[in-house]
């Protein structure tokens, strides 16, 4: 019995080489009806192997332990193919019996038969081969397009506060296990009959046994096998595919050192945080402002461009920008007054040997995010500094080569986030000007650096 | 063939270049057309029978090549100083520090580790080599440093050591092409020219990629590790010379005046142009920039590269000496090109293959020569950085294309006369400082005569994933489409180091 159900896969190609036969003679012969007698001899094997097809797919279904709810759709547009190409026979031979497809014309029945057995033959090779077997090899793009939900890698991350009370299993192991296995070890797909995105799977292993061994690294294949060279025939995910991280492959094998726990958490396994760097939360952001400027028009930028003042974004997704005057050392302080329409997305300012005086600190107070500012090589004094203390993000000041006067530093005491200010080649002498400055926060790079020489210098060996 | 022949036939095959399929179609239907219908349309408006400029539209890139672009990700740094010491330095006599490798000095090195090992020259079995100098933990960070670097101890708390970087190069060439494109074959784009490629350079008047040489000779592997390889030619590195022209041609010619050169270059580029009214082709509006830029160049790039300007105590802490070339001048030479906007300054160095096959090359003598001539400009180079506000927004690399073997070298299975060094892939020591970089930070170590990595081996396509990332790439991403395919820098490998960034 099971011998005849396994039949199935062979028998299906022939009511489907017939059908086709069928309908594409009935429409070459729509006008001259000089091959009536083989169409109808065609629909009639069809119907006739459709039938064994279908007898044969029943017993299949029922010996192999299919669910019903896998096959249904299949088993059902089979039979229905079935019936249709009976009818289809009946009515090619313009059969007294069937009535009631008189009025339809051949050559549409046949087409609406043509479209069930190819729906039929879908259904079918979705068994066998999985339901997105033919989605698969297409762009990522087109896919989503098609509404197919492709995989999305899940993103690792760990937080500085918690980190020791996360379960390791379902906060590092089973993405990690999603991001690099599950492609293929999954329950639908179960390559070497191996399920890895469940628990039970891990445990239970594959054809070729158990994966892991609690504690022993050289008997679990799921670390072994990631560790072997790429070019070994049993590394793990095989070349071509993603391939974890040596961060993430050190997580697998503490896992397994610990006793592959699905409940201990990070802390109980033993894990250092030297161990798990990569996985925290790096601050994208670069040390820039959280904020969402308006975006820049690019008409404004041409304009810009052409007083050669140079403005770039700081990243593809933000609309911060960093403006400098590089090729515009003549740049004065009137030339700064169209900028102010974009004042919201200065982040980085770069006066930097310019003409610009002290009058330009009441412009540059209107940057609410200015975060680096560098006036160096101008003709600044810092008489008007106190105007910047609103900047609540401004963090570099650079006053290198300027003749900056001491007493204005105590302008900075009140700076929000100031942390760096450059007074190299200032009248400051190294160290002076401390007394005015109050705030722990900022440190000054006098610069002044030398090198004196040493009897080492002169020697040549 | 005589020079005048040569750029002759360079000129026909361009012309015969571009000149393509779809030009002369164009031109047939253009002009078979012209003839047939001209006189029956001649009523017509004529604007409507020139070809307007179709496709899609200008880009500012189409435009000028290397215009600024945003990275995809916020950046730590806005220039990157690579300091290449080419033929490889020893990192046993400079930041490595094995004590042990002292104790077993003379003693044959096991035989156990020379299994399978492929050596340049070494032959049978060596024996180990102790460390020729004296070392010292200094600054806060406690991070080793040799007395053959006295000066570079003031600056050891800037820089994060990476001390077991492998590469599975073992000659210079191919180790050189790796270190800068990424492969060990040729074709492939330098690290300079991909940055450049994706971020273009701020500074219109002066090249986005400056390369600087020392030591008297170009890098084994030549100019290819500074090449753009299928990136479009104008990303390469531009050599600049620290002694005579700064880049070659860079003068008018004798009897050609500056106005002269600007009437020239006006009457190229209004060439130019009608033909770009003809063609459509963005190309042809590159090349206008490009004429205009190097017009530009001829008095920015003498300019720059003029370091008698500079004050004496900044020349002397480099210690430098102008009119010749010198590691030192292009230390200074760096400084000035990233302060004025330069995206990369790579720097060479040659003279560090220390064999041991004469004084010259003798780990106890050249090498420390070699030792002591960077010693100084590479510090002052961190010191003046730093003083300018430059280190924070900028990022620099030393290193070689390789290490060297705890053992001393026996070319041909003979006992040498000097000492020297192999060699050797397996674990060398590099260095970061700059932008993002966690100053005093060490990665990796080595096994106690320093042999191979321990803990914390770094591959050199992870050195570059590291460099594209606080650039704000993401070198998984990075790509340019290439015969059908996209290339990246690290190809398929590269993870972050993320033990030395802050």
């Amino acid at each position: 019995m099971q011998f005849f159900g396994r039949l199935h896969p062979v028998l299906v190609h022939l009511p489907i080489g017939f059908i086709v036969f069928g309908v594409l003679l009935l429409w070459t012969d729509r006008k001259k009806k000089r091959y009536e007698q083989v169409i109808a001899l065609a629909f009639l094997w069809g119907a006739i192997s459709a039938l064994l097809a279908s007898l044969t797919g029943y017993v299949h279904y029922r010996q192999e332990g299919y669910s019903f709810s896998s096959v249904q759709l299949h088993l059902w547009t089979g039979l229905i193919t079935t019936v249709f190409c009976l009818l289809v026979y009946l009515r090619v031979i313009e059969n007294s019996w069937v009535k009631l497809l008189r009025g339809a014309s051949p050559v549409a029945l046949s087409i609406v038969l043509f479209l069930l057995i190819s729906v039929t033959g879908h259904f079918g090779g979705s068994i066998t081969h999985g339901a997105d077997f033919l989605i698969e090899p297409l762009p990522q793009s087109l896919q989503r397009t098609l509404g197919y939900e492709t995989f999305e890698k899940k993103e690792i991350v760990l937080n500085e506060e918690n980190w020791q009370q996360l379960i390791f299993y379902d906060s590092l192991i089973d993405p990690m296990i999603h991001n690099y296995c599950a492609s293929c070890h999954n329950p639908r797909k179960a390559k070497a009959n191996l399920i890895l995105t469940e628990r039970e799977g891990i445990l239970k292993g594959g054809e070729n046994g158990e994966v892991i061994v609690s504690g022993d690294l050289e008997n679990s294949p799921l670390h072994a096998r990631l560790i072997l060279p790429k070019s070994h025939e049993d590394h793990m995910p095989p070349s071509g595919k993603s391939q974890p991280s040596k961060a993430e492959i050190n997580l697998i094998r503490q896992w397994i050192l610990s006793g592959n726990s699905f409940e201990k958490t990070l802390g109980e396994a033993g894990l250092k945080k030297s161990e798990l760097i990569t996985f925290f939360r790096k601050d994208s952001l670069a040390g820039y402002p959280k904020v969402n400027p308006p975006p820049l028009s690019p008409d404004s930028l041409e304009l810009f461009k052409k007083s050669r003042i140079h403005i770039s974004r700081l990243s593809a997704n933000s609309e911060l920008v960093r403006v400098s005057m590089v090729n515009n050392p003549a740049f004065q302080d009137m030339d700064f007054d169209p900028l102010l329409g974009i004042a919201q997305n200065i982040a980085v300012l770069d006066l930097g040997g310019t003409a610009v005086t002290d009058s330009i600190f009441g412009k540059l107070a209107q940057l609410p995010h200015l975060t680096v500012l560098k006036l160096d090589n101008t003709g600044v004094t810092g008489a008007q500094l106190e105007k910047l203390q609103e900047l609540e993000y401004l963090k570099s000041l650079n006053l290198t080569a300027t003749p900056f006067e001491i007493n204005n530093l105590a302008a900075l005491n009140s700076f929000k986030s100031l942390r760096t200010v450059y007074l190299y080649n200032s009248p400051f002498t190294e160290k002076s000007g401390v007394e005015f400055l109050s705030n722990s926060n900022i440190s000054i790079e006098y610069g002044n650096y030398s090198l004196p020489g040493i009897p080492s210098d002169s020697i040549s060996y | 063939m005589d020079p005048i022949q040569k750029l002759i036939k360079e000129k026909i095959e361009r012309e015969l270049q571009a000149r393509t399929r779809r030009h002369f179609i164009k031109e047939c239907a253009a002009g078979m057309g012209g003839l047939a219908f001209g006189s029956l349309f001649a009523a017509c408006d004529r604007k409507k029978a020139v070809p307007q400029p179709t496709g899609r539209k200008l880009t500012e890139r189409d435009l000028n090549p290397l215009s600024v672009l945003p990275p995809p990700n916020m950046s730590r740094i806005k220039s990157v100083i690579y300091l290449h010491m080419a033929g490889a330095p020893s990192q046993l006599e400079m930041f490595d520090y094995k004590p042990q490798l002292q104790k077993l000095h003379g003693k044959p090195c096991p035989e156990s580790l020379l299994e399978g090992k492929k050596f340049a020259f070494i032959r049978g079995i060596p024996k180990l080599l102790g460390p020729q100098s004296n070392f010292k933990q200094e600054g806060e960070s406690g991070n080793w440093v040799s007395d053959y670097l006295p000066h570079f101890r003031k600056v050891i708390d800037e820089v994060a050591f990476l001390k077991a970087v492998h590469t599975d190069q073992f000659n210079h060439g191919p180790a050189q092409l790796f270190m800068h494109t990424g492969t060990p074959r040729l074709g492939r784009p330098s690290l300079g020219s991909w940055v450049t490629y994706g971020l273009g350079s701020e500074n219109q008047n002066l090249p986005g990629f400056v390369v600087l040489i020392s030591g008297g000779n170009d890098p084994s592997a030549g100019k290819s590790v500074w090449g753009s390889g299928f990136l479009p030619s104008i990303y390469q590195g531009v050599q600049c010379r620290s002694e005579g022209d700064p880049v070659l041609y860079i003068e008018d010619p004798e009897g050609v005046s500056r106005d002269m050169k600007k009437r020239t270059i006006e009457a190229i580029n209004a060439i130019n142009k009608e033909e770009y009214a003809r063609y459509a082709d963005p190309e042809i509006l590159a090349r206008i920039n490009q004429y205009e830029m190097a017009y530009r160049m001829q008095i920015s790039v003498p300019e720059i590269m003029n370091i008698n300007k500079e004050p004496k105590h900044i020349q002397e802490m480099y210690g430098v000496v102008p009119g010749e070339e010198s590691f030192a001048n292009n230390c200074l030479l760096a400084r000035k090109l990233v302060e004025d906007g330069v995206r990369f300054v790579q720097l060479y160095d040659w003279g560090w293959d220390s064999h041991g096959t004469d004084p010259s090359t003798a780990i106890d003598l050249g090498f420390r020569n070699k030792c002591r001539d960077i010693d100084r400009p590479m510090t002052a180079l961190l010191l003046d950085l730093k003083q300018r506000g430059l280190l924070e927004e900028t990022l620099v690399v030393w290193g070689g294309e390789f290490g060297r073997t705890p053992m001393q070298e026996n070319r041909e299975g003979k006992e040498m006369g000097y000492m020297g060094r192999d060699h050797h892939g397996d674990a060398f020591t590099m260095w970061m400082a700059g932008g993002g970089i966690k100053g005093g930070a060490s990665w990796g170590t080595t096994d106690e005569i320093g042999f191979s990595a321990v803990e914390g081996r770094v591959s050199v396509h992870d050195v570059h994933a590291t460099i594209l990332h606080l650039l704000g790439f993401d070198h998984e991403q990075f790509t340019y489409n290439f015969q059908g395919r996209p290339f990246r820098l690290t190809d398929v490998e590269g993870e972050i180091i993320h033990e030395i960034l802050s």
